[in-house]
């Protein structure tokens, strides 16, 4: 390195090719990019580093090499061929010398083709035929940099997981590792597209430095204060370095580039187009040079210069293009001498303009162009210390630390983003390479765990998936569908491709390994041998616990199965609301004790995980998709169900397998019939309380009728449909026409010993002054504040209590729509001194206050079953409750409680005077009520009730 | 290429996919994909049939992240896409993160999402200034109160009139 120079030039050449070895046959117009781009430009660039070498002319380029292509030039079937294809150019060129002997000219240009092509094929076979190694030399001498680049030069910023493009990149370390010795430092981003994702990524290979596009660090954040003068670097420390726009535009530009010069040889003059129009012995002469199907294409042997008129194309004359490309290497130094003093002024580092070129356009495209580059070299310019050729890893090693910037999405590609690869010719593949990549991490998730463990058939399986999958991703495709050149071509190779890799999970997926077909195959896509399925199960976090059915747990090796019940239900802890929430959980748990697996599917709450076991239960909690704006409650609704049926799909297609489904209350309706549908699973549904009942009677408007037509529905498609109370039997039988063998009754309980009697009197008297002075008493309701719990009844009963209880407090604990109407009655009436309104209360309070209370209060006018009833007696308290429902089941008038008449204020206010005038009577009812309690409604006998009632929905 | 040409790659998922991608500085493509098990659940609730409802993807737009609809997206456009199953959005803001849903709308004209896609930023397309003060969120939406879920656990409904079983009208009188 001259370290006197006063700036740097960086010369890049990317080199890649699309894998395109077709093992079946040997006559793809494509295969030929590969034997075409060997013969004319990557044995030459090896050709000219000797000859720098032999002569001792310094020199140091950066060269990136792809995957794909190293795979091609190191594949036998590939040499074969391709030795193949230079006898044949040979043999072509010989007899071009003898079809041109009258013209000269012609002639001695067929000379020259056969001179150089066999000067190549000498070279070919006397290096072994192994030109990566020769490749590496040059690398190991510290003549050149190899670059590496992902996979199968995948746009990478389009892959849709972040674990496909870590493969990508991995696969690229690998590869490169395999061939070079060692790990590759700088990588060729495809197609230079770059976005902030890869940073982290390209840190965890270990990579140090990419290439973008001079506007992704233009439009940096904060501005790079060195402009295109100097790399920056992202926030994980890898470095971008950033292409000179001038030079490209004086190698790139159709226009004023300098591939465009007169004295160049002509691209699209070739004989394989030329010869045989109307002539029928020069088309029987050039045939056996073109396609087998008789399609035209570039032999290589073009005789004519780009001219001055585009009209008279003049014969090429290689001394003067020798000449030209030298002129032009000296053009382009002395503009780059420019530069570097423009950039000096300004620049407190030695400047670094950056050259990088698709390789594939010296030698092929510009058939000077090697020429050029050797030029560049041998100029005298070199050694006037005005500049240095470096690589970027000379350039990090004396800068290590460059300015840190965020950069834009950006690419190389037309207009300086995606719209090559993302257009209308080409946008129909990513749904398709998604999809494939959503199939393929599913189903290495599912295996990773799996434990049936792995054949090496199967891992073979699992290697050859992602292997097609990756084919597929090469961004190629869609360039050329975008360019138009061989679009069928592109658009079949992403298919077959596809449809490869799907065949391949189908193969794991039915554990039916079709070894022949695996075989067929490996041997056509014989590429990247580092591909391992580990690169996506190690880095994919196990998947979550909720999708892990019992089959794939570590210590399920019983053949004892569990029953397994999903159980539907809009609310569940922490989100209460009425008591379905609670019923549910405490049905479930000690579910969860008679030995069944019950998953719940309820409703996220803000600050509850979205997977929890809790008791032994498995809870499942949805996201329903918030909307910014209003939506209406039905539509709401439904779109609650959707999301717990999407959800217990997945649940399904994980590989659970449950043996009933539970829906609770028509909330869930639309979810239960789906599923019953979808897994054919016996449905139980449980019917908490009716529209019908919560509107005595009356269905009027269209979402009551609505919500109606749901019950209906959902006892209709239930098996078996469990209510609380005889009441809700007769009910629900007329209702929905239900037969007597369909419907169960397994009334709601209470925990036995769930309540701790707290601690002293002393604490009780302390915390009942809160609410009341010791002479007064104290009426508790505790309930949702809606119509049909009748708290304006007991509201309206409080002054007739007060002419025989004076003072007498009534706490009213609970929320609901009807709260601000019962204050305004309380109000009405005069009683605000006497009536407290808690709001919503915790369990503690709950507690405590069922037991501070001299009376309980539930005064319902519709009421399936009053599960609170029984949590007022199970604390001891004396209950008054409305003959009704599931509170008239419960309660034996004057035995363990006393019945009012529904809706009736005097009714009500007599039993509460009577409860509160005479303790003794008050007393004795409320220990049968506890003796009640706990012979009758304790969870665990519910729980074998209900769990009969699955056995017997199952054996039907 | 029509995407019906390719059904025979398409294994037989029935899931639902929603997937934006960035094309340029203001051009977004999306593709999705809605499960024939969620179209007769959607022309089941609205006893309509599936070519009669709208279909609707809305495009979300903010300044910086968004994380959450309901508190980051400032503004919104609706496209009515029929049948498509992709859609390129032309025009759009530099430097955004974007994100999309695929609804319909009820009789009141009403969104309803049914699925939602990914979030992605659009890259700057000019050079960055020094420090670029807040701009002027457009139209931010009035935060709807019940939409607000989860902020206490009395308040779990996001619904007022919703009381655990069915929805209680305003007129709430004493019935004899």
């Amino acid at each position: 390195m001259n370290l006197n120079a006063q700036g740097y030039l960086s010369l890049i050449l990317h080199a890649h090719l699309p894998y395109v070895r077709h093992a079946d046959r040997d006559d793809y117009m494509e295969e030929r990019w590969f034997f075409e781009a060997m013969t004319e430009t990557y044995l030459p660039l090896l050709l000219m580093f000797d000859r720098l070498h032999d002569d001792h002319v310094p020199f140091r380029l950066t060269l990136s090499l792809s995957p794909p292509l190293l795979a091609m030039m190191e594949d036998s079937l590939m040499i074969e061929r391709y030795e193949a294809y230079l006898l044949q150019l040979i043999q072509l060129s010989e007899h071009e010398q003898v079809r041109n002997q009258s013209r000269p000219e012609l002639a001695a240009l067929a000379a020259m083709y056969t001179q150089r092509w066999t000067e190549l094929l000498d070279y070919y076979q006397a290096c072994g035929r192994q030109i990566i190694a020769k490749f590496r030399y040059y690398q190991d001498a510290g003549c050149i940099d190899i670059m590496t680049c992902s996979a199968t030069h995948a746009f990478l910023p389009f892959l849709k997981h972040e674990v496909s493009i870590k493969a990508q990149l991995m696969v690229g370390v690998f590869e490169y590792e395999r061939h070079f010795g060692r790990r590759p430092r700088g990588i060729w981003l495809p197609e230079c597209a770059y976005t902030t994702e890869l940073s982290p990524l390209l840190q965890a290979a270990g990579l140090q430095y990419f290439v973008i596009d001079s506007h992704g660090i233009e439009y940096a954040a904060p501005k790079p204060s060195r402009g295109l003068a100097a790399p920056v670097m992202t926030a994980h420390g890898i470095h971008a370095f950033a292409r000179d726009p001038e030079s490209s535009r004086q190698v790139w530009s159709s226009h004023e580039g300098y591939p465009g010069d007169p004295d160049y040889r002509e691209y699209y003059r070739d004989i394989g187009y030329d010869l045989g129009w109307g002539d029928t012995e020069e088309w029987e002469y050039i045939k056996p040079y073109v396609l087998s199907n008789g399609a035209r294409i570039h032999t290589g042997v073009k005789y004519y210069r780009i001219s001055e008129n585009e009209q008279e194309k003049q014969p090429y004359n290689p001394e003067w293009a020798r000449h030209k490309a030298t002129q032009h290497a000296d053009h382009f130094l002395y503009c780059r001498e420019q530069q570097i003093k423009n950039y000096q002024a300004h620049c407190d580092r030695k400047p670094l303009i950056v050259s990088p070129y698709d390789a594939e356009l010296f030698g092929h495209w510009w058939y000077e162009g090697p020429l050029w580059i050797e030029a560049l070299f041998r100029n005298p310019r070199n050694q006037q210390g005005t500049f240095a050729f470096i690589t970027p890893e000379d350039y990090l090693r004396e800068y290590p630390v460059s300015e840190q910037v965020d950069i834009p999405f950006c690419s190389w590609g037309r207009n300086g983003y995606a719209e090559v690869w993302l257009g209308q010719e080409n946008d129909w593949i990513y749904r398709l390479l998604h999809q494939a990549e959503d199939r393929l991490l599913h189903t290495m998730q599912h295996h990773s765990t799996n434990l049936w463990g792995h054949t090496a058939v199967a891992e073979r399986i699992l290697n050859q998936s992602i292997r097609e999958l990756m084919l597929a991703q090469s961004s190629d495709w869609a360039f050329i569908m975008d360019a138009k050149t061989v679009p069928t071509y592109a658009a079949a190779r992403t298919e077959h491709h596809l449809k490869q890799c799907h065949e391949l999970i189908d193969m794991m997926e039915h554990r039916f390994y079709d070894l022949e077909s695996l075989e067929r195959m490996e041997n056509h896509a014989s590429c990247l041998t580092s591909v391992h399925y580990e690169l996506y199960t190690s880095s994919l976090s196990s998947p979550p616990p909720m999708l892990l059915p019992d089959a794939y747990r570590e210590d399920a090796r019983s053949t004892w199965r569990h029953r397994k019940v999903l159980m539907l239900a809009w609310e569940f802890p922490p989100l209460v609301v009425g008591g379905l929430a609670k019923a549910v959980f405490d049905l479930s748990r000690y579910l969860v004790d008679q030995r069944i697996e019950v998953h719940v599917i309820t409703r996220s709450v803000q600050g509850s995980p979205a997977y929890e076991r809790m008791n032994g239960i498995h809870i499942h909690r949805v996201n329903v998709l918030q909307s910014t704006t209003p939506i209406d409650f039905m539509d709401w609704v439904f779109q609650l169900n959707l999301a717990m049926t999407d959800y217990a799909v997945l649940l399904m297609e994980s590989g659970h397998r449950f043996d009933f489904i539970h829906a609770h209350d028509w909330l869930v309706h639309y979810t239960a019939k789906d599923l019953k549908d979808y897994a054919r699973t016996p449905l139980i549904a449980t019917i908490h309380a009716t529209e019908h009942g919560r509107n005595h009677g009356m269905i009027e408007h269209d979402v009551q009728r609505r919500i109606h037509q749901m019950e209906n529905d959902l006892t209709a498609i239930a098996d078996q449909v469990i209510v609380c109370s005889n009441a809700m039997v007769s009910e629900v039988q007329s209702l929905f026409t239900l037969p007597p063998s369909k419907v169960s009754m397994i009334p709601n309980g209470v925990e036995i010993a769930s309540f701790v009697q707290s601690s002293s009197e002393h604490h009780h008297a302390n915390h009942r002054l809160q609410y009341a002075a010791p002479h007064e008493k104290i009426l508790f309701y505790i309930g949702r504040l809606v119509y049909e719990k009748g708290i304006q009844i007991l509201i309206e009963a409080l002054p007739r209590i007060h002419s025989s209880v004076p003072n007498a407090k009534l706490i009213i604990a609970g929320t609901g729509p009807m709260k601000s109407e019962l204050e305004a009655l309380t109000d009405r009436l005069g009683l605000t001194s006497y009536v407290t309104f808690t709001g919503f209360i915790h369990d503690d309070t709950r507690n405590e206050l069922l037991q501070l209370a001299d009376v309980c209060v539930f005064p319902s006018l519709y009421e399936p079953f009053g599960i609170v009833a029984l949590e007022a007696m199970q604390s001891g308290t004396p209950v008054v409750v409305s003959d009704t429902g599931g509170l008239a089941e419960i309660i034996d008038h004057g035995v363990d409680g006393y019945k009012a008449l529904p809706g009736h204020i005097e009714s009500l206010a007599w039993h509460v005077t009577e409860v509160l005038l005479h303790p003794e009577i008050a007393e004795n009812m409320a220990v049968n009520a506890l003796r009640k309690v706990e012979q009758r409604y304790d969870w665990k006998s519910i729980a074998v009730s209900t769990k009969q009632v699955y056995e017997g929905v199952i054996m039907r | 290429m029509l995407d019906s040409e390719h059904a025979h790659l398409l294994p037989a998922y029935h899931h639902n996919v929603l997937q934006l991608m960035v094309v340029s500085p203001t051009t977004l493509y999306a593709y999705w994909e809605i499960s024939e098990r969620t179209i007769t659940a959607v022309t089941r609730h609205y006893n309509t049939d599936w070519a009669s409802m709208p279909r609707i993807i809305r495009l979300y737009e903010n300044d910086g992240p968004l994380a959450s609809i309901s508190h980051d997206a400032t503004k919104y456009t609706d496209h009515s896409v029929g049948d498509a199953a992709s859609w390129y959005f032309h025009q759009l803001t530099p430097a955004r993160s974007y994100t999309a849903d695929f609804g319909t709308y009820n009789i009141y004209h009403q969104f309803v999402p049914l699925l939602r896609g990914n979030i992605v930023r659009t890259p700057r397309n000019r050079t960055a200034t020094i420090e670029q003060g807040h701009p002027q969120s457009e139209h931010t939406l009035a935060q709807h109160p019940a939409m607000n879920q989860g902020a206490t656990l009395e308040n779990t409904s996001p619904y007022h009139e919703f009381s655990t079983y069915s929805v209680y009208h305003a007129k709430e009188g004493v019935h004899t």
